[in-house]
Order: C-alpha cells, then sequence, then structure tokens
C-alpha cells in the first residue's frame, strides 16, 4: 500500500511532502522555518500559541509538526501531549525546537511524545537530514498500520471460509451416518474444525458399525482427513465388508493422502445384527469401556493408529466380546481425559476412573460423566476436541435386528425383517431400514408411495393381528382415541407375537415393481367386518388397506387372513 | 411434529396447521385444537403445507374433524397440500367431502 504522502521531491509549487504544522510564539521563528520547509516541498501552517496548535492539528492534520518548547499558557510539553492523544493509531511526527541542550529537557521532550529534537539554532542540513529521518519512520509506521489492516480482513475471510468448510464438512460426515436411537453423543471442538470424527453405519445384515477416530492436531489440518475415512467407512460396511478390510482401506488412504506427521488414532466396534457379540479394534485410542452385568470390560489399545505404515497388518487378531441384552458401550477420545481443570489437572486422574468403575450395569453414564466433566472444567478454556459416545447394546439399538438383504441379477433384491414381541411396536420406516443400504437409492421419486403401503399394511398386521384391535372402536372421536390408547397400553404391556416383512424389487424396462408383503402371529383378520367397510368414503375407520389398494396395482389377501401382498408398479 | 391453531378476530374462522408426519401420534393434539370451538357458523382450514407425512388415522382424523364441523353441511378446507400427502387424499377420494384450495 502507498503510503499517504509520495516521498519523491516534487515541485515547491506544489506539496509533495505534506503539510508541516510550525508552533513557536516568536513570528519571526516561525516565518524562517516556513521558508526552509517550503523549499523543501511542504506545505506550512503556523501557529503562535500551543491553542492555535490544536485546532490547526484537528482541522488539517498535519505529517509533521514542529514544535517550540518554551512557549506562554500551553506548553510545547504539554500541547505535544495533546497532539499525540489526537492523532490516535496515526503516526504524526513531533520534532521539538529547543534552545536547551540539557538532558533534563531532552528526556522531558521526549517524555511528553516527542519523537525527535533540534538544538537552535540549527543549519538546514541538520533539519533536511532529522526530517528525512521522521519521514522514514513515518512511512514505516503507515505500512506497519497498513498490513495490520489487511492482515485483519485475511483473518476474517479465513473464519468465514473455515465456518463454511466446517458446514460442508460436517454435513457430509454426519449425514450418512445411520442414525441409532439411543445413542449418546457428546462432541465438543477445540477449534472450529473437529479432529474428532464419530461414523455410524448398518451392516448388511442390520448389525451395527461405530467408528470414533482422532487425528493428530485438530483445525483444518486435522479434518480434511474425515472425508475420505467417511468416505470408505460408509461405502464398505454396506457392502458387508469385515472390520479388517475397512480398516486397511482407511488405513491406506490416510497413508497416501496425509504427510507422515499426521495420522489417526481410531476405535472400531461391529455388532452383527444377532447382538450376542461385539468386535472391537483400538489403534491409539483411549481404551474403550464395556458395562455388562457381570464385569466392567476394557477394550484397551492393542495396535498403531491408521496411515501411519503403508499397509494394514493382515494377521490383525479380531477381538471378540460375548453380549447380553442391556450391556453399554462407552468410547472416548484423549481430548476427554486430558481435559484440564483451573490447577490445570487431568480429568482421568480427579474423577474420571472412579466414575468408571462406580458405572452400574443397565445404567446410562454419558449424564453422570458430562455432568462431572462440566464441572471439571468450569472456568477453563478447552484445548482439545472432546468426543464421549455411549450407546446401549440391545433390542431397540438394533431396530432391525433380523433384517436380511439377498441381492439377485441385474438389480434386483429381497429384503425381510421381522420383529419380534418388544420390537414391534418399533416398526423402521422404509427410509431407515434401506436408505442406509443404498437400495433406495434411484427410487427416490417412489419413496413415498411405498413408505404409505409399508406403514398402511405394517399398522394393519400390528394393530389388527397382533394386539387383536377392533377398527370399528374408531367409528367415534371417543373411541378414535380409545382405540389409541389401548393400542398403546397392550404394547407397554409387553405383548407376544412377531410381525414379518418383506419387501422384493425386480426392476423394470422403465420402471420397477416392489412387492411388499407382511404377515402377523395373529389369528387373521375378519374380511368382510374389518377390510371391506361400508363404501361410504365418511367413515372414519378401515382406510388403511383403502389406501394401499389406491397405491398399488394389486393387493391379495390370503385366505387366513394374517398375510398381506402388495405390488406397486411404476 | 406439532399442531397448532389460529382463530381469527371476528372467531368465525379457525387455521389448525400441521408441522411432521401427520399419524395416530397427533390425534390427541388434532382433537384438541377444534373440540372446544363451536361448529355453528365457523369455518375450518386444515393447512397441511408444512405435514410431510399423512397416513389413514390421519384421514381418520380428518374426518373426524368433519363430523364435529356438522357433516355434509360442514364448512372444512384442507390448504397447501403437496406431494405424497396430496397424493393420499387424492386416493382416498376426500375430494368429495372436502374443499381444497
Amino acid at each position: 500500500m502507498e503510503p499517504a504522502t509520495p516521498a519523491a521531491a516534487g515541485a515547491p509549487s506544489e506539496t509533495p511532502r505534506g503539510t508541516a504544522l510550525i508552533v513557536d510564539d516568536e513570528l519571526a521563528n516561525c516565518r524562517l522555518l516556513a521558508r526552509m520547509l517550503q523549499r523543501e516541498g511542504f506545505r506550512t501552517l503556523e501557529a503562535l500559541s500551543g491553542e492555535v496548535a490544536l485546532e490547526l492539528f484537528t482541522a488539517e492534520r498535519p505529517d509533521i509538526v514542529f514544535m517550540d518548547v518554551m512557549m506562554p499558557e500551553l506548553s510545547g510539553l504539554e500541547t505535544t501531549t495533546r497532539i499525540k492523544q489526537l492523532s490516535g493509531m496515526d503516526f504524526v511526527p513531533v520534532i521539538f525546537l529547543t534552545a536547551l541542550s540539557d538532558e533534563e529537557s531532552m528526556t522531558s521532550c521526549i517524555a511528553a511524545g516527542g519523537d525527535d529534537f533540534l538544538s537552535k539554532p540549527f543549519s538546514l542540513g541538520v533539519l533536511k537530514s532529522r526530517i528525512r529521518a521522521m519521514e522514514r519512520v513515518r512511512d514505516l509506521h503507515r505500512r506497519l498500520a497498513a498490513q495490520k489492516l489487511a492482515l485483519a480482513e485475511m483473518l476474517e475471510r479465513e473464519h468465514e471460509e473455515q465456518a463454511l468448510a466446517e458446514r460442508v464438512l460436517s454435513y457430509a460426515v454426519g449425514n450418512r451416518n445411520a442414525e441409532v436411537e439411543r445413542l449418546a453423543l457428546l462432541q465438543r471442538p477445540a477449534a472450529l474444525f473437529n479432529g474428532d470424527l464419530v461414523l455410524t453405519q448398518r451392516l448388511p445384515d442390520g448389525g451395527l458399525r461405530i467408528l470414533l477416530g482422532d487425528f493428530t492436531g485438530h483445525g483444518l489440518a486435522a479434518a480434511f482427513g474425515a472425508l475420505p475415512v467417511a468416505d470408505i467407512f460408509h461405502t464398505l460396511t454396506r457392502r458387508g465388508a469385515d472390520d479388517a478390510r475397512v480398516l486397511a482401506a482407511i488405513n491406506r488412504k490416510l497413508h497416501q493422502v496425509l504427510p507422515a506427521d499426521r495420522f489417526m488414532a481410531a476405535v472400531l466396534v461391529s455388532i452383527p445384527a444377532s447382538g450376542d457379540a461385539l468386535y472391537w479394534w483400538n489403534g491409539g485410542m483411549p481404551s474403550g469401556w464395556l458395562r455388562t452385568r457381570a464385569a466392567l470390560v476394557e477394550l484397551s489399545s492393542h495396535a498403531l493408529p491408521l496411515g501411519i505404515q503403508p499397509e494394514f497388518p493382515t494377521r490383525e487378531p479380531r477381538h471378540r466380546l460375548a453380549l447380553s441384552p442391556g450391556d453399554r458401550l462407552l468410547l472416548m477420545s484423549d481430548g476427554l481425559l486430558e481435559a484440564l481443570d483451573r490447577d490445570g489437572r487431568m480429568f482421568i486422574e480427579r474423577g474420571l476412573m472412579e466414575l468408571l468403575h462406580g458405572w452400574r450395569p443397565d445404567e446410562a453414564l454419558l449424564p453422570t460423566l458430562v455432568e462431572a466433566l462440566d464441572r471439571h472444567c468450569e472456568q477453563t478454556e478447552q484445548l482439545d476436541d472432546i468426543a464421549l459416545l455411549e450407546c446401549p447394546l440391545d433390542a431397540a439399538t438394533m431396530p432391525v435386528a433380523s433384517g436380511q438383504l439377498v441381492r439377485g441379477s441385474s438389480g434386483s433384491w429381497n429384503w425381510s425383517l421381522e420383529l419380534r414381541d418388544g420390537q414391534i411396536g418399533n416398526p423402521p420406516s422404509l427410509r431407515a431400514a434401506l436408505g442406509p443400504l443404498g437400495l433406495l437409492d434411484g427410487l427416490e421419486t417412489q419413496e413415498g408411495a411405498l413408505e404409505t403401503v409399508f406403514a398402511e399394511l405394517y399398522a394393519n398386521a400390528l394393530e389388527h393381528g397382533v394386539l387383536g384391535l377392533s377398527s370399528q372402536m374408531k367409528r367415534t372421536a371417543d373411541g378414535f382415541e380409545a382405540y389409541y390408547r389401548e393400542r398403546s397400553t397392550r404394547l407397554v404391556e409387553g405383548c407376544q407375537g412377531w410381525v414379518r416383512v418383506e419387501v422384493r424389487f425386480e426392476p423394470q424396462p422403465d420402471g420397477g415393481l416392489v412387492v411388499i408383503s407382511v404377515s402377523d402371529s395373529g389369528r387373521g383378520f375378519n374380511l368382510d367386518a374389518e377390510h371391506f367397510p361400508s363404501p361410504d368414503a365418511s367413515c372414519p375407520w378401515g382406510r388403511g388397506l383403502a389406501l394401499v389398494r389406491g397405491l398399488c396395482e394389486s393387493v391379495d389377501i390370503d385366505p387366513s387372513g394374517s398375510r398381506v401382498e402388495a405390488q406397486y408398479r411404476w | 411434529m406439532s399442531v397448532t391453531r389460529q382463530l381469527d378476530d371476528t372467531h368465525s374462522e379457525v387455521k389448525i396447521s400441521v408441522d411432521g408426519r401427520f399419524d395416530f401420534s397427533l390425534h390427541k393434539l388434532f382433537r384438541d385444537a377444534y373440540r372446544d370451538l363451536s361448529p355453528a357458523s365457523m369455518r375450518f382450514i386444515v393447512d397441511l403445507g408444512a405435514a410431510t407425512y399423512l397416513d389413514s388415522s390421519a384421514l381418520g382424523m380428518l374426518l373426524l374433524l368433519r363430523e364435529h364441523a356438522g357433516g355434509d353441511r360442514a364448512q372444512v378446507r384442507i390448504v397447501n397440500a403437496k406431494g405424497d400427502v396430496l397424493r393420499v387424499l387424492k386416493i382416498a377420494n376426500f375430494d368429495r367431502l372436502f374443499a381444497f384450495d
């Protein structure tokens, strides 16, 4: 950036060196100096008192000031102090002109804010070089100020870009995560960008895989490895790749894209749909914990973090733990262990281990843990990202526990699911069950209708089949309420039974065919009374099957009344 | 998921808006939105602009509202339904029972 006053001397008629303010109560002194300065290319202003000097300074904003020390009323020292206040962030050099040459007066000149002094009488040569020196300092100051401003603007832009990248990244990473009911998660980034990464995805059999990763360092550099990791994790998990293959692929990619000093510590946990076992791998993360009825099991680090070695060791042992209903899993990043309190003590030394060992079976630990962490970190600044995840490993966590996928030739597939007893009140939506498997890709335009068909058939099977509710209850407004009250009562009391769902997809030349069939353990419904009510459209009950008929090419009800098959074609 | 209602100044028109999934879980909220309003000289408007899904029990709830509003003499208008929500209403032939915008 150019300084406001060009340094090159121009024609005397112009004022290429800017404006000089001369302050002296002796008019003759003023004139003499003014003529010298004009010859040097300055425009000059003259003030015969400190008060006038301040007025002129405010009105004209000169580039340099020459100040007499001894003046009646407002002295040169006092005037200088005020001028320095007025110039604020700008640097306007003040040069004292004084007949005094003792050390004390020089010191007081500088203390008052003066930048230099000249002892009277002075020669033109000395004056010229002092002015040059001052201009150099002033220009340097102006350049610095301009750079400081530019830097602040750049920082502001940088901050905005980081915020944008953060949004894109958390969308790309978080948005593909499988929704896991009752999975409790705490994520607190230290910088805007989070070096901690939490990924969840369903296995093709309906099981669950979780990855908690921690990149070295945090901020932008740490987070940009997250995209390929998320990509590999989701794609391979959906395809049914085993743990070792997923880890090997992530390791290879990180080794390729990250510089040598960057890597990702990670813990990977897979729970097959049967829910009777858990497989885990820990490379450089703090221990995970499994609270079973009998014990607190530590899942401690046994491998190198990912991205360090070019190839993932092929003979990595597989760690397996047997699971029982009610077991709970807790995973954490080191930001939690190392969180400091006001006296610089880590959370792991101040209560974390006691909390873990006091963790009772079948009890959620995360709320207690977060409360203790907040107390620990009161009035401190967070230095590292913190991620903390707790997951109960029971039927509700595995809503598609017995989901089975069989892929056929040329894009066809067959997916089936059986929900039993405690599970049957919480069927997944098609989006939740099939979306993570990629089965709805390309079927988006039909998704709404398919969702309706599935939900209506399932509701019939559950409510009329398994729970034995009569839809005629819904005849009146009070009955309508009673019906749904009864429905939830019977579910809460714990009903026995099952609902089996099968979804089959066959691609067709210009569309597709989806066959949804639902069967249940009930005694079968009375077709005449329940499902072919009077054709009166204003009847508030028995609409479900009519709706399915409206959407589908055909709807077949098994003579037993406990199995319905709907064919949807487009 | 929510149900909100707006009553105009003269108490002659009520607008009930459903947000999100319109299914049986809303039955109480939906009924509470109109049960205290006398149907005489009241116009009912159901705004489904923010509804993302509508199932057969929601159809039932709409019919109960219609019944409350006077059955065949009822003035119930359904507005802003679109996409899958509108499709379900059309399959059910609700245009014969309700006024649509």
